[in-house]
């Protein structure tokens, strides 16, 4: 496991930049020691330098339902660990960069604040400053966005424009 | 945890609609009360 500042996280390769959807996107891919599994991470360039992420397992590619099923390899932690070492990445180029999250429903879950928004969330508050970021939700949705404060100073109407954007574009994650 | 934001964040869902005809739904920001209720201090700060 890589390390940074005793945050362990799985190392990750950038894959590729895909343009093939409607959101261009950055492919990345890692592999849990623990479980021997491969992830991919799907980082989605959205307006304003916001940026999308989700995951899933390599095993469920094909699958339609491979952002919300359940792995039941019980490594949430290293492996949304690594996404946020993917994210910091992202940041440290980009230093307009704002994220967003979704948390995918389980099945028979609702829509709304999914356990895994909630998980998402204790953790993104955890780790990212409000001195750097101001912190957003739509709990209906279970969405989470963090807007870099830089770029609120430059445009007090991101937020609004972020939410058009993700209404417009949103279907989920099935 | 963190039920006055659910609360807030719930009665304000707008019924208003994008120039594309979508529902709108509107972010809405976390008060420093929900960052506290949700935040894990033990973990730090990495940016």
């Amino acid at each position: 496991m890589a390390t940074l500042c005793n945050f362990l996280y799985y190392p990750f390769t950038f894959l590729m930049r895909s343009t093939d959807g409607a959101v261009p996107c950055r492919l990345y891919h890692f592999r849990s020691t623990r479980t021997n599994q491969w992830y991919i991470v799907r980082v989605e360039e959205y307006p304003h330098h916001f940026y999308g992420i989700k995951f899933y397992l390599k095993a469920d590619a094909l699958n339609p339902h491979k952002y919300s099923r359940m792995t039941h390899l019980n490594e949430a932690r290293p492996v949304i660990r690594t996404c946020i070492a993917i994210l910091l990445e992202i940041a440290e180029n980009d230093l307009s960069a704002s994220f967003g999250f979704i948390g995918a429903n389980m099945e028979g879950e609702g829509y709304a604040e999914t356990k895994r928004f909630r998980v998402y969330r204790r953790i993104l508050t955890s780790y990212f400053s409000q001195e750097k970021f101001e912190h957003y939700q739509i709990v209906q949705q279970s969405a989470y966005a963090m807007v870099r404060r830089t770029e609120l100073e430059k445009n007090p109407h991101i937020i609004e424009q972020i939410s058009i954007y993700f209404s417009d574009n949103y279907t989920n994650f099935d | 945890m963190g039920n006055h934001s659910n609360n807030t964040t719930l009665s304000s869902a707008s019924s208003s609609r994008t120039a594309k005809g979508n529902v709108l739904y509107r972010f809405e920001r976390l008060t420093q009360k929900d960052l506290d209720a949700y935040r894990v201090e033990s973990y730090g700060y990495l940016m």
